[in-house]
């Protein structure tokens, strides 16, 4: 038996549309009339499609005249910030004020009592404007993990300066036969008060409150309304008045509150500008315990 | 093709008469800056200094009469520092200089009560004076950040 020489294909003929076999292909049975309709098509089509644009459902833009009243009522409430510095510091300034005059009037008081009820006092207010104006604080107490080598070689040797220009200065005083100021420990001294505490209440607790009233609230407040430079100047120069002595303003009150308020713009923290300030106040304390 | 020629601009003198401005409507802006009070302070604050220290060196300690006049002297010096800073920047040296002054005068009359009375006319009005040319460099200050966001 001799193999079959043509074998017939498993598949069914072409042209079978019998309900066995499967449909033919749809090339297979494109007329050359379709291909020249798909050409022609093809030809009237557009390059690119373009997108049409979305609706708007926002409120629509503003004219001129709306911007600029927009724009009004923002310089407006900037400048509600002065207003606000101002009676910030005039709540500062009034205590101050009376503390002092009550001092100096009754010379041979209990000045440490008034002391501590003028810091009580002095820091609720502070707490009181810092909670009331929180959102100028938002972000400042983060730790500047960003803070390059220049900051804290600042945060170092910006309280080095400050203490050795107040040692000159006293040291001159000294030698030109002006009154120096009472010791100032001599009132925790004599209420044996500990180490500890004289450093808490004069190195931790300013550093702490009296950054947050000027590095944050009135510099923050009053960068709305002028330029980072201004700002500063002119919270360095409220933050010296407020000590009540122009030597001191010039000597290194007002150089420390430069460096600190350069800091705290940089960084945005805080940190920076209370480690200064305490290294500062903790260095005076301890040359005064070691006299 | 020619290009279309551009809508013609009304002249001035085109204009409607009821769009002009009235000649007495616009409002005369002030001179200057207001930091010449800020120099008459200094002057006076200095000035100051030496009649305080002239006049109390018979009643007064020769160390206190100096610190006196120290200190005068370096308020002077703050109010010249701040008098060429509001060349620059008017309103922020007259805050400045209005704070400074009112603290210190307050801060004299707490540890001085009769010290309020002495020069309360002059007082009064470099209070006045230098309130108004604040209020004068906060309106500068406005209208000219309204024309920058305008502009």
């Amino acid at each position: 038996m001799s193999p079959d020489p043509d074998p017939v294909p498993a598949g069914p003929p072409p042209g079978d549309l019998s309900p066995g076999g499967d449909p033919p292909a749809i090339e297979a049975i494109a007329s050359p009339s379709t291909a020249f309709a798909e050409t022609l098509t093809a030809s009237l089509e557009p390059v690119a499609a373009v997108p049409e644009p979305l609706p708007q459902y926002g409120p629509p833009p503003l004219t001129e005249s709306q911007r600029y009243l927009v724009r009004r009522d923002q310089i407006e409430r900037e400048f509600l910030d002065v207003k606000r510095v101002c009676v910030f510091y005039a709540a500062m300034l009034v205590p101050l004020l009376i503390f002092t005059g009550w001092c100096y009037h009754t010379k041979a008081a209990d000045t440490l009592t008034a002391e501590l009820w003028l810091g009580g006092l002095l820091y609720l207010l502070i707490t009181g404007f810092a909670w009331s104006w929180r959102d100028s604080l938002r972000g400042r107490f983060a730790w500047p993990r960003d803070a390059g080598r220049v900051v804290w070689a600042a945060v170092v040797v910006t309280p080095a300066l400050t203490i050795t220009s107040v040692c000159l200065s006293f040291h001159l005083m000294k030698n030109w036969g002006w009154p120096i100021a009472d010791p100032l420990l001599e009132p925790m001294l004599g209420a044996g008060w500990p180490a500890i505490l004289i450093y808490m209440w004069i190195a931790v607790m300013p550093a702490c409150f009296e950054e947050i009233a000027f590095r944050g609230l009135v510099l923050g407040k009053l960068q709305r309304v002028m330029t980072p430079l201004q700002a500063l100047w002119v919270t360095a120069i409220l933050f010296g008045i407020l000590h009540f002595t122009v030597l001191s303003l010039a000597v290194f009150l007002v150089p420390l509150a430069l460096v600190a308020g350069r800091l705290t713009q940089r960084t945005g923290s805080l940190w920076p500008a209370m480690l200064i300030h305490f290294l500062h106040n903790a260095g005076i304390v301890t040359l005064e315990l070691l006299r | 093709m020619e290009n279309p020629q551009p809508p013609a601009i009304p002249s001035p003198s085109s204009t409607p008469s009821a769009a002009k401005p009235y000649p007495g409507a616009e409002p005369t802006k002030p001179r200057g800056n207001g930091r010449g009070w800020i120099l008459a302070l200094a002057i006076m604050q200095a000035l100051g200094g030496f009649f305080v220290f002239v006049t109390s060196r018979g009643t007064m300690a020769p160390e206190a009469a100096t610190i006196v006049l120290a200190t005068m002297m370096g308020l002077s010096a703050i109010f010249f520092g701040l008098w060429f800073w509001g060349k620059k920047s008017p309103f922020a040296a007259l805050l400045t200089t209005l704070i400074i002054f009112v603290t210190f005068h307050l801060l004299d009359a707490v540890l001085d009560p009769a010290s309020l009375a002495r020069g309360i006319f002059v007082k009064v009005g470099m209070l006045i004076g230098l309130s108004t040319a604040l209020k004068t460099a906060y309106t500068k200050k406005r209208e000219a950040e309204l024309q920058a966001s305008q502009s």
